[in-house]
């Protein structure tokens, strides 16, 4: 018997070693997710395998460093970061995954949807925030403490899911404390017959001696207001039409004027700007209790005449204006809020957007003047105007002097000094190309124009609008062309350079930051129609192809230890 | 000897060696042969061989003097027992075929087709080459190059063995291939329990190298491999080609063997050289996509012609 047990277990000896597991090399194409520029490091999320890819440009190898997503992820952004508030201790070098999970079936067990928060640095261990909604949007402020999760319009829940609320939203606050963990408050917003579209964030606003970030949501017809630190108030919604037939508003630009408590809205189809003006009674007898909020709304309109196509604010306290342009109208319109005065200049071309910046004064002790330049991005002006916002009420059409352009403005980019303010706008020509005409770079303090031209079409222009800034683009498809904007170290303004690559650029992208060798990279993305990526490092502030690096197939690293899906 | 007669005769010369050659490749075990008309054995010399039953021709007596038939070798009579009585028989003449060769002696030499399959539990390796079974083909070249006596025999083999699998992703025209060459040499130790049956052990030792290409990142590794197994040689009885002293003798031999090989495993980091032409291009990184191992059990089988 002994002997026939040990023949027996010989002889399956061999079947211990064996698993039915899926023996196909090849998964399912790579499905990603477009690339995130985090501030040293560059992630890419792919869905069959639900994974994220960070990769460090300074490590020579370009091994990424592989985490785990949830499942059916959607979306993956860049944490975002305030730089300018010195008090902002959020870390921001970080990815954010929003997945989707999956509702199971009859065979499958059900997946929760999460949100993951994935540091660049290895040593932090990622965050993972099971969901009660599967949701496919996120709006995140400024200084990244809050985010709101919410259904899109047109998001996969609609295709995926038996039932669910289209209003409803999380809100995640990690707060200020460093370390503490994030806060998740579900909520479903009030509905007057349509979906959340976009979702902005305020400057803080003070109720009560308290500041306080504010989330905008801007559906069809009426933008609801949350106080996203009492996130369990009741929210505020607020309708632009007084009556709900035949309204078809939909708000596009939101203004916040946290001095003023104010709220000002741009809506397509509408000629009037919607004034909202926040209350503060937390000082009324008896006090609000939650759930009520301790500021009230109230909506007025500001009439434009015409269809605005932008607006800005200046000014301050009572002398606080709004500036609008309606390419329709060809006007120029300043308007006192305070009391809806409309001053209407009538403009020489059809301007449909305005960037306001400020000059100084005459005198180091003046305050600086309000500026502002009107571009004419579709209808192929030939010039732009110069505006002087604080003169235009009482002057009119002498305040406004116009400028030629070598080419019509195609996009235009706003770069900001040092100390943040608007100090060059850059125009690409609609066509970005030709001898003279490809790029038009305006210094706005001397109001000089410089125009650069360009031996072939352009391509992916791109801008870093930090400090010091360069326009990169592609010519003859490999090229790597860069034009600098700004004055660098032993580098004149409007320089320009280019570096020839082995392969046909798709997309550039510049990081922010220097990693630890001090290097700040520049990631420029190849042809990849199969998804096993393909991108070349270059040293952003000296590309050169001699120090540059090309990580083709890193999606495939350590491919033979995943699982198939 | 009439001329019809003796273009006869030459005929059947001619075509004997192949019917006798069919004959044997289907022949049946000798004890279920019948005890009539024998074949003579076939170990031994020409000249010594008994003549059988009465010529159909006269034939000129033979100047030399005619040998006795040589007494059986234990060996004959236990594998044969139908050479046991060879010595009763009548001699052949000299110009009919000779019979099968039935002894392992001369039969020193095979050249063989190999087949090997592995039974692969490293799912790194499993995954390239999308079987648990991969099977690989090649030849070999073998030799007896030591008989201490009838029964032992220790044989030398040279073999190749390659093995190629190449599959394609869905929905891209990305494809995988992988490419595993091995030549190894091998020493067996047989044992002749048969006339057709010898068991044997065989230990085996060999380099290799993998060609693996990834869409257009590729790597080459090479490896060595050792190898111990056991298994049974089969042989069909020869068949010389020729009369005389000199005279090959061919049989169809196989082996099946099973074993365990045990092998150096790899790291694969794979590479593009191809991104552009440019006579100074970009460095490309390497991309690290897993490991392999390659020990695992094996099934081996070889068929070929022994002379």
């Amino acid at each position: 018997m002994k002997a026939r047990f040990l023949a027996l277990s010989l002889a399956l000896a061999p079947f211990a070693g064996c698993n039915n597991g899926n023996t196909d090399f090849w998964q399912p194409r790579n499905n990603l997710l477009p690339m995130v520029a985090l501030d040293d490091h560059v992630a890419f999320v792919e869905r069959n395998t639900q994974t994220a890819f960070l990769l460090d440009p300074a490590d020579p190898s370009l091994t990424p460093r592989m985490m785990a997503v949830g499942k059916a992820p959607v979306v993956a952004l860049k944490r975002n970061a305030n730089a300018s508030n010195p008090n902002n201790v959020i870390p921001h070098n970080q990815l954010l995954v929003l997945s989707m999970g999956d509702h199971g079936s009859t065979d499958i067990p059900a997946v929760p949807a999460d949100l993951r928060v994935i540091d660049a640095n290895p040593a932090v261990a990622p965050g993972i925030y099971p969901l009660t909604g599967r949701f496919d949007g996120l709006a995140q402020s400024d200084d990244g403490r809050f985010l709101v999760l919410y259904h899109s319009p047109s998001g996969q829940a609609q295709v995926d899911s038996s039932l669910y609320d289209p209003n409803e939203m999380v809100i995640v606050d990690f707060t200020t404390a460093e370390g503490a963990a994030p806060l998740l408050t579900g909520k479903s917003i009030r509905s007057l017959g349509y979906v959340p579209n976009t979702i902005l964030f305020s400057p803080p606003y003070v109720f009560g001696g308290i500041p306080r970030t504010l989330a905008v949501v801007l559906s069809q017809n009426y933008i609801t207001i949350m106080d996203l630190e009492h996130p369990n108030n009741t929210e505020i919604s607020v309708p632009l039409c007084p009556t709900s037939t035949n309204c078809t508003l939909s708000p596009v630009q939101i203004l916040f004027d946290p001095a003023n408590q104010k709220i000002y809205v741009r809506a397509s189809g509408s000629m009037d700007i919607f004034q909202i003006a926040l209350t503060d009674v937390s000082g009324a007898v008896p006090p609000p209790t939650a759930p009520d909020n301790d500021f009230v709304a109230s909506l007025s309109m500001l009439a434009v005449g015409a269809n605005p196509a932008d607006m800005v604010l200046f000014g301050s306290g009572v002398g606080t204006r709004i500036a609008a342009v309606s390419a329709d109208a060809r006007r120029l319109v300043i308007i006192d809020p305070s009391n809806s005065h409309a001053t209407i200049i009538a403009t020489s071309i059809p301007a449909n957007q305005i960037i306001r910046f400020s000059v100084p004064g005459n005198l180091p002790t003046d305050k600086p003047k309000e500026r502002a330049l009107l571009v004419d991005r579709l209808l192929q002006s030939t010039s732009v105007l110069f505006a002087d916002l604080e003169q235009v009420e009482t002057t009119g059409g002498l305040a406004i002097t116009d400028y030629p352009l070598p080419a019509p403005a195609g996009a235009v980019y706003p770069l900001m000094d040092a100390q943040q303010r608007v100090a060059e706008v850059v125009m690409v020509s609609s066509k970005f190309a030709g001898n003279n005409a490809a790029v038009t770079v305006v210094d706005l303090a001397t109001a000089s124009v410089s125009a650069i031209g360009a031996g072939a079409t352009q391509a992916n222009p791109t801008i870093e609008t930090r400090n010091p800034s360069r326009l990169w683009s592609v010519d003859h498809g490999n090229v790597l062309s860069f034009l600098n904007l700004m004055a660098r170290p032993s580098e004149p303004r409007l320089m320009t350079g280019e570096t020839p690559l082995d392969q046909n650029i798709t997309n550039i992208v510049p990081l922010s930051t220097p990693s630890l060798n001090g290097t700040r990279y520049l990631i420029v993305a190849h042809n990849d129609p199969d998804a096993i990526g393909n991108f070349t490092v270059l040293d952003a502030d000296h590309p050169d192809r001699t120090t540059a690096r090309t990580g083709y197939g890193f999606l495939f690293t350590d491919y033979l230890k995943r699982e198939q899906p | 000897m009439t001329k019809s007669n003796r273009e006869a005769t030459q005929a059947t010369r001619a075509y004997l060696p192949l019917f006798a050659m069919a004959g044997l490749l289907l022949a049946s075990p000798a004890w279920a042969q019948p005890q009539v008309s024998p074949a003579p054995p076939q170990d031994l010399p020409v000249e010594a061989q008994v003549p059988p039953g009465p010529p159909a021709q006269p034939e000129p007596p033979l100047t030399a003097a005619q040998p006795q038939p040589l007494p059986p070798s234990p060996y004959q009579l236990r594998g044969y027992p139908y050479a046991a009585q060879q010595g009763a028989q009548p001699q052949p003449k000299l110009f009919e075929p000779e019979g099968p060769v039935t002894t392992w002696d001369p039969l020193r030499f095979t050249v063989a087709l190999e087949s090997r399959a592995s039974w692969l539990f490293d799912s790194g390796a499993k995954r390239l080459m999308e079987s648990r079974y991969p099977v690989g083909g090649g030849v070999s070249v073998q030799a007896d190059v030591f008989r201490p006596n009838d029964r032992i025999a220790i044989r030398l083999d040279l073999g190749w063995i390659t093995t190629s699998h190449t599959s394609f992703q869905s929905g891209s025209v990305l494809t995988e291939k992988l490419d595993s060459n091995l030549f190894s040499l091998g020493a067996s130790l047989r044992y002749h329990v048969l006339r057709w049956l010898a068991p044997f052990a065989r230990i085996s030792g060999g380099l290799g190298w993998d060609k693996l290409r990834v869409a257009d990142l590729h790597d080459r590794q090479q490896f060595e491999q050792g190898a111990l197994g056991a298994g049974v040689l089969l042989r069909s009885p020869g068949l010389r080609l020729w009369q005389g002293s000199y005279s090959p003798a061919l049989a169809v031999l196989g082996n099946l063997e099973a074993g365990y090989a045990v092998a150096t495993s790899s790291d694969w980091v794979v590479r593009s050289t191809s991104l552009s032409s440019s006579a100074s291009p970009i460095p490309t990184n390497s991309v690290a996509i897993g490991h392999m191992g390659r020990s695992a059990p094996y099934l081996r089988v070889s068929l070929g012609i022994a002379f």
